[in-house]
């Protein structure tokens, strides 16, 4: 088998796992951080199926803006539990 | 994230250091030569806007603050809209429709400055998108800040 079709394989069942426990996890800020590498995972396949324009858009947004942005919302939200 | 933290990490701080000014280069790499490589406005202007949040991780709310003008910045993104579209603009004036790429024939294929407007409203998107999201950033950071420890 090509060398190129093991590496999207193993990409690809990284998107799967990674997007499984990120519904799975019960603690929100695991799933975050799944959600997180599910992103960067998402990237590498961009730039595996020659899209590198993608691959930047989704590795800045996908695997760095959104999780700082859910885990700024999870902190406030979680303070406004304990009062 | 914890909650109460006097003494900043050094390590956090560190890593803040080192990457702070490679995600600024990158990104203004990539909005710069936005026609020639991949990448483009966007891309390159969430680039930046993440150095905010690796600021913050280092030193705190109570130094970005300091650092940036809020008011400013969200001038700042009309400022982006309006040159965009005055470069879209400047292809009626030119040529004969809106968004007419002119100053064409400038410079060899393949040089920084070879592709007339479309290079300066690659630029303005990305100026755009680099106040808007590092507002947004700061926006959301401002929502931590009465409880961090100034």
């Amino acid at each position: 088998m090509n060398s190129i079709v093991i590496l999207n394989t193993l990409v690809i069942i990284g998107i799967l796992i990674s997007a499984f426990l990120t519904v799975k996890f019960d603690n929100l800020l695991s799933s975050i951080i799944a959600l997180s590498i599910t992103g960067s995972f998402v990237a590498l396949e961009f730039m595996l199926l020659h899209a590198p324009d993608v691959a930047i858009a989704e590795a800045a947004v996908g695997a760095v803006l959104s999780p700082v942005i859910f885990i700024i919302t999870l902190k406030k939200v979680k303070e406004g539990k304990e009062e | 994230m914890s909650n109460n933290r006097k003494v900043k990490d050094v390590i956090v701080k560190t890593a803040a250091d080192l990457f702070t000014p490679i995600a600024l280069v990158l990104g203004f790499y990539i909005i710069l030569h936005g026609h020639l490589s991949p990448g483009g406005g966007f891309q390159g202007g969430v680039l930046v806007a993440s150095a905010v949040i690796l600021i913050y991780l280092g030193y705190g709310y109570s130094e970005v603050s300091k650092r940036f003008n809020m008011e400013f910045i969200k001038k700042n993104e009309a400022l982006g809209a309006i040159l965009f579209t005055v470069f879209g603009l400047a292809g009626i004036l030119y040529g004969s429709v809106f968004f007419t790429n002119v100053f064409v024939g400038i410079g060899n294929v393949g040089d920084l400055i070879s592709s007339g407007t479309i290079m300066f409203m690659n630029d303005s998107v990305g100026y755009k998108v680099l106040t808007g999201v590092g507002f947004l950033i700061l926006l959301m950071i401002g929502l931590l800040a009465p409880d961090n420890e100034n």
